[in-house]
């Protein structure tokens, strides 16, 4: 149209009128009842004017829907509605968890692709393949309803005893090590010094020569339940002298010593040991 | 019956008060698949009986100490599986009246047992499965019937997936020339 055309001032002119070139719809009654809607948005404008507050507050809607709840199908409609006068079905409803569709479907999808995995394994094994994958094996009636309280009994009766939990201490890995060295070292000590003590004779020496004043006077029961001869026999006499001159220093002592040795007897040997 | 994850189950053991339901929650998620592990090994059900109470009494005990490097059901079947082979073991040992191996034994034991309900191919496929070594077993076992994954078969029986696929094809192979054969 061009605009050259058009006269504001000529309603015959007027673009309205002409609606037939245009491309713009209106709905069919609209002109019919828009005089009507105007006086009722009007008269509910001056119903609020003497409330100054009420009238300045913006009025929006606060109320929300579910999501999607407008999209619902026709049927999805039908069906809450059919259900909205039980209540106790509809909180049982509720309770149901359904898995997640996409979760199930792709759960599925493993699940086929190792099924068919497992098939292709045995392709080639023919007979194998052919029979049914099923195992003949069966169980009394109520096993497993029994089996569970047999198991619990066990294992209440095998709660351990105090000694027992005594003795799990006691043997503990750290405190065994620690008990084991402590008896190894009680046990040497022992060993070393009952040996010592036990031995009347050195072995190399074999005779009382050899043995410590203190040692002789530790034994002197036993010594003295000998008779003269077995204490002749214990006695070396090259041995002795040897002793004596290791405790004297000086070349007097050892000649005193060398000469009351052949000069003396054996009572007057063993009063001066 | 209300199913409790592993970790739940863990959970429930560390807290005093809830140790009992532990229990009875480890007992009741485990006790049919560990039953049919064990049966599938041992065989006879009285066997698996006491082999599955013992499972479960080690479990109970060692759970203290579980240090969950594993999952929870690995360590379950582990236990499962050495106190089957183990309890095989000691039967072998305390049968001396006989020269036969405890497989063998087994094997005859299935033609009298009242709770095998399979037909003549089923009882030969049964005796060609118990002709094969222990580990074996197992494996083909817990592939062909369980259908277990490779990666979860070698958590519990700690052998590689490739000497799992191996160890498996050779067992299928070994059944199909004993049952072709017959």
């Amino acid at each position: 149209m061009n605009n050259k055309e058009i006269n504001s001032n000529d309603e015959s002119n007027l673009p309205f009128d002409k609606n037939e070139r245009l491309s713009f719809g209106l709905p069919s009654p609209y002109f019919e009842s828009f005089e009507t809607k105007l006086r009722q948005k009007l008269e509910s404008e001056n119903e609020l004017n003497e409330f100054s507050v009420l009238s300045s507050i913006k009025k929006t809607n606060t109320f929300s829907v579910p999501k999607n709840y407008f999209d619902l199908s026709k049927e999805q409609l039908e069906f809450e509605t059919e259900l909205s006068e039980y209540k106790t079905l509809i909180s049982l409803k509720s309770q149901i968890e359904f898995p997640n569709d996409i979760a199930y479907q792709e759960a599925l999808e493993n699940n086929l692709v190792k099924k068919i995995y497992d098939l292709d394994e045995l392709k080639e094994f023919t007979v194998l393949f052919s029979l049914e994958k099923k195992y003949y094996f069966s169980y009394p009636d109520l096993y497993f309803e029994q089996v569970s309280d047999q198991i619990k009994e066990k294992i209440h009766i095998i709660k351990p005893s105090f000694i027992e939990l005594l003795i799990e201490i006691m043997f503990a890995k750290k405190i065994a090590l620690s008990f084991s060295a402590i008896a190894i070292i009680m046990l040497s000590w022992f060993l070393y010094t009952n040996h010592k003590t036990e031995n009347l004779i050195d072995s190399n020496c074999k005779t009382l020569a050899c043995l410590e004043k203190q040692e002789i006077l530790n034994h002197t029961k036993t010594i003295s339940s000998f008779d003269d001869e077995q204490l002749i026999d214990l006695v070396n006499l090259k041995k002795l002298n040897n002793q004596l001159n290791n405790h004297k220093n000086s070349d007097s002592e050892k000649s005193k010593t060398d000469s009351f040795i052949n000069d003396s007897n054996f009572d007057e040997i063993i009063d001066e040991l | 019956m209300q199913h409790y994850s592993d970790e739940d189950i863990l959970n429930l053991y560390r807290d005093d008060s809830s140790r009992n339901m532990a229990l009875h929650y480890l007992i009741q998620k485990y006790q049919q698949k560990l039953y049919w592990h064990i049966r599938k090994i041992v065989i006879s059900h009285d066997d698996t009986d006491d082999v599955l109470q013992n499972t479960f009494i080690k479990t109970w005990k060692g759970l203290a100490g579980f240090k969950e490097e594993s999952q929870l059901y690995t360590w379950l079947y582990r236990i499962a599986t050495n106190e089957s082979l183990t309890f095989l073991k000691q039967k072998q040992r305390a049968n001396t009246t006989s020269i036969h191996p405890i497989e063998y034994q087994l094997s005859k034991s299935l033609e009298s047992d009242s709770f095998f309900s399979g037909d003549e191919i089923q009882l030969k496929l049964q005796q060609a499965i118990l002709t094969l070594p222990e580990k074996q077993r197992i494996v083909f076992n817990m592939r062909y019937y369980d259908e277990t994954p490779y990666e979860q078969m070698s958590a519990i029986l700690e052998t590689s997936v490739g000497a799992l696929k191996a160890s498996y094809h050779i067992a299928a192979k070994k059944i199909e020339e004993l049952l072709v054969k017959d």
